[in-house]
């Protein structure tokens, strides 16, 4: 396609989970003068796409709602009417990831220097006939099947480090998170809202994470899915978590990505 | 009349002493107060860095875990910073976290190269620095530190534990013997890290101490090697028992009765009912109570008689061994309360009695 039907700066949307890497490809990006508009979760790019397309979608492979296939099945971009870079660390041998995407896609391996990334944005802009008559039904879709994105997780942990790696890897899941650092605040934070899921360390200050299950139960309307994750993992401590309510016990230390999946088959088959 | 002279005159010798011991004070606190206020610069720049490596590449670790291409980068970015704040974030996420993505940290760790450092370290003649390195190896040691690890086998004995610990982990099964061959009567405190070694050992570990268990030269660690492992290996502790139970040393024979009391096999009793009869206190302890934990009640006309033993510990635990036994050996305890001829062993079975329930605590 020629290159004078582009338009005098570019816009890009980017769609990625990691904030380093999306600052990171902003600032490339921003350098050499193109539009860049970044997002961290679906919900955003969706709604901003729906508003105005960008001309180029940079889309990372590596996504909690299970990569890039899902994005592209919501946007609905027919081949080749937009430009799609996808990044990439590894090359995919997701099958099903590869089939769905456009034949005149590219796909960017991480890491490359600045120069690698603009040449193959200016080369991907240069090659795509540009129509923006894209449906967008992703909406609708979440009403009839809603996604994982939209649970609401409660990490209650006295330890911020451990609340901070539960947190980041629920939200790359997709998870909406409020945090709790004692058995107060887990209460209060229950009363004012509801959640899906909470996940309890037993050595709560104040109210420890056994007391704040035995006073859930009556405060709470619709009881959420419960995790107690502590290194308090004696065989009594475990048998009272589950005697008292709880859905599962995981113990410290864990594995973040093991502990995100247990969560979500959990809220999987509570939905 | 004159008044009288009130007026001292003090020796300058005296004055002089008095102004260097008054100079000497106030220079020492001078010091000190110089000392101190340098360690809390110190302190506060330490604070200070943690604070921002936590803001900067900190908060970039989260996702450098999950892109392992942007390592190298994130590793360059926080060589900027102390060894000792690079050391600090890390050992946090290595405590808190385990599997694939604690492997990436300790990749990270090794490519700082802060594991080099505290292997330097290992070598300072302060052995509190010595000790302070094993804490950090102990979090990210792997089979390559084999060898470093074998070489602190006469080092002090809380790193040799240690050492001993990791090596669990990351060795060979002789090198666990090679390390406890250096065990020499450890105390009632060191028996529990010793123990807690002994039960989270592999098996393939533990089967080659078992093989190897004559060539341990102090005897209370063959007592613990033999009663923890039992239950991990009970065809190997099968055939040590008896070797055990004949053993000139008091602490073997302990172990060979705690080793027979945690098999709880029938095979045993006979072994335990010689032991009933060792001539030291202790042995026939260990086999009273040991023998509580057999199968059936063969043994409550064996620990009837040692109600009347004369020491105390062994009349306690043979009273304890028949209250589990069920209703035989309850009634074997009401019949030694009631009518037992000999009243200590009468008051061992009343102070059992009540401490069930069955009898008012006055009355024992």
């Amino acid at each position: 396609m020629p290159s004078s039907e582009l338009k005098a700066a570019p816009s890009v949307h980017l769609l990625t989970e990691d904030a380093f890497k999306r600052n990171e490809l902003i600032q490339c990006l921003q350098d050499e003068d193109f539009d860049v508009v970044a997002f961290d979760t679906l919900v955003n790019l969706l709604a901003a796409w729906k508003e105005t397309p960008a001309d180029l979608l940079l889309l990372d492979a590596d996504l909690a709602i299970g990569g890039g296939r899902e994005v592209l099945q919501l946007l609905r971009i027919p081949p080749p009417k937009t430009a799609i870079i996808i990044i990439e660390e590894t090359p995919s041998t997701d099958l099903t990831f590869n089939a769905a995407r456009p034949a005149d896609d590219s796909t960017l391996l991480l890491p490359c220097s600045k120069e690698d990334l603009v040449a193959r944005v200016r080369g991907q802009l240069g090659f795509v006939r540009w129509t923006y008559d894209l449906p967008m039904v992703a909406v609708e879709q979440e009403e009839t099947n809603p996604p994982i994105v939209q649970a609401r997780v409660l990490i209650a942990d006295p330890d911020e480090l451990s609340r901070q790696i539960l947190a980041h890897h629920f939200e790359r899941a997709g998870f909406s998170i409020t945090e709790a650092s004692n058995g107060n605040q887990v209460l209060e934070k229950l009363d004012s809202r509801e959640f899906d899921l909470v996940t309890l360390e037993i050595n709560l200050p104040f109210k420890n994470g056994f007391e704040v299950l035995e006073l859930l139960r009556p405060r709470v309307q619709k009881c959420p899915r419960l995790v107690v994750v502590s290194a308090a993992d004696r065989d009594e401590n475990v048998m009272r978590a589950f005697s008292l309510g709880a859905h599962d016990f995981v113990k410290k230390p864990y594995n973040p990505r093991v502990v995100t999946s247990r969560v979500t088959r959990l809220l999987e088959l509570h939905r | 009349m004159n008044a009288p002279d009130l007026a001292y005159e003090t020796d300058p010798l005296v004055l002089q002493v008095l102004s260097i011991v008054i100079l000497s004070v106030a220079t020492i606190i001078g010091l000190q107060t110089i000392w101190l206020m340098a360690r809390t610069i110190k302190n506060k720049q330490h604070k200070r860095d943690i604070k921002a490596f936590r803001r900067g590449p900190g908060r970039k670790l989260l996702s450098v875990l999950d892109h392992p291409s942007l390592v190298e980068e994130w590793c360059a970015e926080a060589k900027v910073y102390p060894s000792t704040i690079q050391r600090i974030i890390l050992l946090e996420y290595l405590t808190l976290t385990a599997g694939d993505y604690r492997a990436q940290v300790v990749d990270i760790y090794r490519k700082l190269g802060l594991l080099r450092e505290d292997l330097r370290e290992l070598k300072s003649d302060s052995w509190q620095r010595r000790l302070v390195a094993m804490r950090h190896l102990s979090l990210v040691a792997s089979s390559d530190e084999r060898q470093i690890l074998l070489d602190l086998k006469d080092d002090h004995g809380t790193i040799r534990l240690l050492a001993a610990q990791i090596l669990a982990r990351v060795g060979q099964g002789k090198d666990l013997l090679t390390m406890l061959k250096q065990e020499h009567a450890p105390s009632r405190l060191r028996e529990h890290p010793l123990r807690m070694l002994l039960n989270t050992a592999p098996p393939e570990h533990l089967a080659t101490l078992f093989e190897n268990w004559q060539l341990l030269p102090d005897p209370a660690t063959r007592r613990l090697v033999l009663s923890e492992g039992a239950d991990r290996l009970p065809s190997a502790s099968t055939k040590l028992i008896p070797v055990a139970a004949q053993s000139q040393d008091l602490e073997v024979r302990i172990g060979a009765a705690q080793a027979a009391g945690k098999l709880g096999s029938h095979h045993h009793q006979e072994v335990l009912l010689q032991l009933l009869k060792d001539p030291a206190w202790q042995v026939r302890a260990s086999a009273a109570s040991a023998l509580g934990n057999q199968v059936g009640n063969s043994a409550v006309e064996s620990l009837y008689q040692s109600l009347s033993d004369f020491s105390f510990w062994v009349r306690q635990r043979a009273a304890g061994s028949l209250a589990g036994m069920g209703d035989h050996g309850l009634e074997q305890l009401e019949k030694a309360a009631a009518n037992h001829e000999d009243p200590y062993a009468a008051d061992a079975a009343r102070t059992e009695l009540a401490r069930l329930g069955k009898i008012d605590q006055e009355a024992a």
